[in-house]
């Protein structure tokens, strides 16, 4: 086998392996719940909100390293932001964060991003 | 047997791409043949086929109509006209739903399986949807991976109008009993839809021997241009049956009020079809041909043993499909437990540049019946090696250390 470089960036893959904010917080102020139809990776993003900031964020679900790993790195992303900031968060600064991720493989990155997007336009 | 390396060297791509191509099942590479033919095409002929009063449309028209002759005999047809050409075997499924519907004095219930790749469901499903002449019901599989015979024979009647299934299943890989399938429903007076597009490019086939009412595959899965499919109807259904699309060169008379249809095929090839693909399609059967389709068999099912054996003794793989020893198509879906089938499939493809398929294979009912989420498969063709299984494995085996840990 010839001598490749590693799959994934070593920090997603961390993420993937020791997700941050992975579970459920008691009481959301929006839950949302992505699919993705093509492989049936499926992510809940639930926010709390102390007047406009993001106080709490949690994920859960199941999915690929990059969804999960992409849900980890966001929730991070997100917390203390405004709703005004987070909305603004665009794919692009998501994928600056992960090492730039096959780009066939974006469907996978925005499944959280997507979630966070709806739920912010229910504010 | 195939002499795999002397097939290799007839492939552009595997010499201008660094590439173990194992997804065959979707898609297959071109030969040089092929190319050629494609160019020959637009180099030496470039004229329209059955319109032109000249030499040079006269020669493009017997070329063009040579491959369908081809496509025939190839399928052991009684007559050319029974050879329709379409954009793909998903066409040929459409054409044929849509025509059921519009055939007006047709009612009843559509039986499909379990197992159907999307493309001979959703036809099907447009069809059902908010009419009150049709239903549609799914045979079940069983936990073997197999067709429950019994429960297609308990929803069989005379009110079944239609059965449609895979020849073989594009992720599973069973081999459906096709004369089994085929008798019973004769038996219930219904019509039978064979999706052959994993069958035809693996294994010798003659429809009058089982006797289906349609069948349809891709050339694309059998080293032919992309852009073409053929769908064969018996003569005196194809005669009856009204065709979906309208446009030039299908009728035989139009005015204002009425219109006569051309007689089948062309009935059903309105507008000007892919004539160069038709054309550099007859090539790829005589190349097929060529290689022998029993010998093509043999290879691949030979590939796909070992790559069940090897996966098989990987304690965390999983295999979907028939047991070992029982008969299965080029193909083998399976999951890592631990990994995800769309890393394993990037993983693949940064380590050893390894192509394979990674998701639902267009057959979402079916990964709800298996309890899935989604999949990964290898499909075999004639430029493969067992080498290229073995690297695959090996693959596999250093994806899981990198992104699973090891058990």
């Amino acid at each position: 086998m010839k001598d490749k470089p590693k799959i994934y960036n070593q920090d997603v893959l961390h993420h993937y392996q020791n997700p941050y904010n992975k579970g459920k917080l008691d009481d959301p102020d929006f839950s949302v719940t992505e699919e993705n139809p093509n492989c049936g990776d499926r992510i809940t993003l639930q926010l709390k909100l102390k007047g406009d900031e993001i106080s709490k964020v949690k994920f859960d679900g199941h999915g690929c390293v990059l969804s999960i790993g992409a849900a980890s790195i966001l929730t991070q992303m997100v917390r203390g932001l405004s709703v005004g900031e987070a909305s603004e968060l665009t794919l692009d600064d998501l994928v600056d964060n992960m090492g730039n991720p096959p780009k066939m493989r974006r469907n996978c990155v925005s499944l959280s991003l997507d979630a966070l997007k709806d739920a912010l336009s229910e504010w | 047997m195939l002499n795999v390396k002397d097939v290799k060297r007839d492939f552009p791509v595997l010499k201008n791409r660094d590439v173990i191509y194992l997804d065959n099942a979707a898609t297959t590479l071109t030969p040089e043949p092929v190319i050629q033919s494609l160019s020959d095409y637009y180099e030496n002929l470039g004229a329209s086929v059955h319109r032109g009063i000249y030499h040079l449309a006269d020669e493009t028209t017997e070329k063009y109509e040579s491959s369908r002759n081809r496509v025939a005999d190839f399928i052991g047809a009684d007559s050319p006209d029974e050879i329709v050409f379409t954009k793909n075997c998903t066409e040929g499924l459409n054409i044929i739903a849509y025509s059921l519907h519009l055939w007006s004095d047709m009612e009843g219930k559509i039986l499909v399986t379990e197992m159907d790749h999307h493309s001979n469901i959703l036809p099907w499903k447009f069809m059902v949807d908010g009419s009150e002449r049709f239903e549609l019901e799914y045979v079940d599989v069983t936990k073997d991976g197999v067709l429950d015979i019994e429960d297609y024979k308990s929803k069989l009647s005379s009110e079944t109008v239609a059965v449609g299934f895979p020849g073989i299943s594009n992720v599973l890989g069973t081999v459906n009993p096709v004369e089994k399938i085929t008798d019973l429903a004769h038996e219930n007076d219904a019509l039978v839809i064979m999706d052959g597009a994993q069958w035809l490019p693996h294994r010798p086939f003659d429809i009058l021997e089982h006797d289906l009412d349609f069948l349809t595959f891709s050339a694309h899965k059998m080293l032919g241009p992309t852009g073409l499919g053929v769908l064969y109807g018996k003569k005196e259904l194809l005669n009856r049956m009204p065709p979906p699309f309208g446009g030039g060169e299908m009728v035989l008379n139009v005015t204002r009020g009425e219109v006569k249809w051309s007689d089948p095929p062309q009935k059903f090839e309105p507008g000007t079809t892919p004539i160069a693909q038709i054309v550099a399609f007859g090539s790829t059967l005589k190349y097929l041909e060529g290689l022998e389709i029993a010998e093509i068999e043999e290879h691949v099912n030979g590939l796909t043993r070992r790559a069940v054996n090897r996966l098989s003794g990987i304690p965390y793989v999983n295999i979907y499909g028939p047991r070992e020893g029982e008969p299965r198509g080029g193909l083998v879906s399976f999951n890592v437990e631990g990994i995800h089938p769309h890393d394993l499939a990037t993983a693949l493809d940064s380590l050893d540049n390894i192509a394979i398929r990674a998701g639902l294979h267009c057959a979402q009912p079916l990964h709800e019946v298996m309890g899935l989420n989604s999949s990964a498969r290898v499909s075999f063709y004639v430029y493969n090696a067992s080498e290229d299984v073995d690297r695959f494995i090996d693959a596999v085996k250093e994806a899981k250390k990198i992104l699973g840990g090891e058990k």
